[in-house]
């Protein structure tokens, strides 16, 4: 593993405790608001300093009370993206991403011509942040942590302060970080969809404590996080390529041997989305329903049936190779007699899947 | 229309005056603005308040005070005397040690605000990628600072050039030595018949404290576009 933090920080009434351990790829560090993420990441990062614990590099440790090493924040090697990007309005662009090079911090991840060209930053290298768009500074302040040389890279909710269409703008660039450098990434959020678009490890925080990891869509999708985070919000992860735009504005998709119709999603064919579908959206049927309103019918085996305190369940079916969660009440579940093993058709309306959720 | 001997000196001292007084009190200033905007420490509001203290005071009692402190018998006046054979009571020097007093307060509260104005955030950017705590200040904080740190000089400039309290307090008002312009004009207006030199002194103040005014914009209009050529 390339990162092992084990660390706990008392502030006032909170107390954060938290052990994990990251590798190459982007682990999501994931909860609400209030959660700790934040101050997880200013401990990393050495912005705040831990009570006790150790915090290990690539086997070199930048934080241990023990031993009481403490590596000041310019000596980290941590590369660091924030929410407001940060960049600095009395450079132009291309001095912001050669700042680091005045303190001997030559790339090596990428010759300064490298990241210029992979970020797309070419036309921009002469004007002013107050001059750039929020996608462009965003890929400015990547780019400017990238050629800081660092061993990690920690992005702080990079997404949060752009629309939806910036977003879509932003997250190809993301991708090609996560696939192009051989990089631990811890990447920030509260956003389930991003985290399950980008991440293949998910780190939950709760309340300053890790309420679960691992892999980023099996925890996502499991009742017990939806239970701490709020039923209303437990979904499904799914991924779907585009193979049509329907002219009556419905764009077609592939999803696992089966068709899904939904409202126009502004992308090229052969395209490949993450979609979230909310639980409580979902119906089930035992027979395939006929002349319904609802567009999209998925035939699958209910895999997991769990029984909440209250009057709801959550089922869980397999589809093709794919989970889809659903929510009714236990007395549907009676009704319509379900067991594990037993076929059954999930309908999901196509006007239910928000814009929001669909990353393109 | 010829200056008086007596009235170009009055101009020559008071610039001379204001210029040292920026001078002296720009570095401490900076230092303390920055301390008072960016650090939290025990005697924080103490530093605060002593710092202010001469713009609440009345400048005759500032003035007294300095008289106290550095005529040839006070504490400090007697070892700078003793020791290095220097009196700054009743010398133009005496006029600067006022000027900057009386100013200091006016400079601070104008660089804090410069200070306050940076983002800490962005010295946390820099910080990340590699630059020391010096180097931020010198890099980040700095440059951004310094439309205001010409704010506050300029300031800290005009209130030297219209010191007059603490200065005629502490080293009187001798002609060609200690006499600024207010002096001097405060002079004129004691005794009769000198309408003519009083007003002609206070358009050639006002004069060079628009001059003043001006050049301090100009200078920050192009420092920042300097600075965003870079």
């Amino acid at each position: 593993m390339s990162i092992n933090v084990n660390i706990d920080k008392i502030m006032g009434n909170f107390y954060l405790k938290t052990k994990f351990d990251a590798d190459i790829g982007i682990t999501a560090i994931f909860g609400p608001s209030g959660a700790g993420k934040s101050t997880l990441v200013n401990l990393i990062a050495g912005l705040m300093k831990p009570n006790k614990g150790y915090i290990k590099i690539f086997n070199e440790l930048v934080f241990d009370s023990e031993q009481k090493i403490n590596v000041p924040v310019n000596k980290r090697g941590i590369g660091f993206v924030f929410q407001d990007a940060r960049l600095f309005p009395h450079m132009k662009v291309e001095a912001n991403l050669k700042y680091s090079s005045r303190f001997g911090r030559r790339g090596q991840l990428g010759a300064f011509s490298e990241i210029v060209e992979v970020l797309n930053l070419e036309g921009i290298l002469n004007r002013l942040p107050e001059n750039l768009s929020g996608g462009e500074k965003q890929r400015v302040a990547m780019g400017r942590a990238l050629l800081s040389n660092p061993k990690i890279l920690i992005l702080d909710e990079p997404l949060a302060s752009l629309d939806e269409g910036l977003k879509s703008e932003v997250i190809p660039y993301l991708e090609f970080l996560r696939d192009n450098f051989n990089l631990p990434i811890l990447y920030i959020s509260h956003s389930q969809s991003e985290v399950a678009r980008l991440s293949d490890k998910i780190v939950v925080l709760e309340k300053g404590s890790i309420l679960e990891q691992g892999k980023t869509l099996e925890i996502l999708s499991s009742f017990s996080v939806a239970k701490k985070l709020g039923l209303r919000d437990l979904s499904s992860f799914i991924e779907a390529t585009v193979y049509n735009h329907a002219p009556d504005g419905i764009t077609e998709l592939d999803f696992a041997g089966s068709k899904l119709f939904l409202p126009m999603i502004d992308t090229p064919l052969g395209r490949k989305v993450s979609l979230r579908i909310l639980a409580k959206d979902i119906t089930l049927a035992i027979d395939k329903p006929q002349k319904i309103s609802a567009l999209n019918i998925l035939k699958g085996e209910v895999v997991e049936i769990i029984l909440g305190s209250g009057p709801g369940a959550v089922i869980g079916i397999k589809v093709g190779n794919h989970k889809l969660i659903t929510r009714i009440t236990q007395r549907s579940l009676n009704a319509m007699d379900l067991k594990l093993g037993k076929t059954c058709f999930a309908f999901l309306k196509s006007v239910s899947v928000a814009t929001s959720d669909i990353i393109v | 229309m010829e200056l008086s001997p007596q009235e170009i000196d009055a101009i020559f001292l008071s610039i001379k005056v204001s210029i040292w007084s920026v001078v002296f009190s720009l570095l401490p200033a900076v230092y303390i603005a920055y301390v008072l905007s960016r650090k939290n420490f025990w005697g924080r509001q103490a530093l605060n308040v002593i710092v202010h203290i001469p713009l609440i005071l009345p400048p005759v009692v500032t003035g007294y005070f300095l008289l106290i402190l550095f005529s040839r018998t006070g504490l400090i006046g007697r070892f700078l005397d003793t020791y290095f054979g220097i009196t700054v009571a009743f010398h133009w020097f005496g006029a600067v040690l006022a000027a900057a007093i009386m100013s200091f307060p006016l400079m601070v509260r104008a660089f804090r605000l410069g200070f306050e104005s940076v983002d800490p955030k962005l010295e946390v950017a820099a910080y990340s990628l590699g630059a020391n705590r010096f180097m931020i200040f010198l890099t980040i904080t700095l440059p951004l600072v310094i439309p205001a740190l010409i704010t506050g000089a300029v300031l800290g400039f005009a209130k030297s050039m219209g010191e007059f309290g603490a200065t005629i307090t502490f080293v009187s008002n001798i002609p060609g030595q200690t006499q600024t312009v207010p002096s001097a004009i405060f002079e004129f207006l004691q005794l009769p018949g000198n309408n003519f030199m009083t007003i002609r002194l206070v358009c050639l103040s006002l004069l060079i404290s628009i001059v003043a005014l001006y050049i301090s914009e100009v200078l920050a209009s192009r420092l920042s576009s300097r600075e965003h050529r870079e």
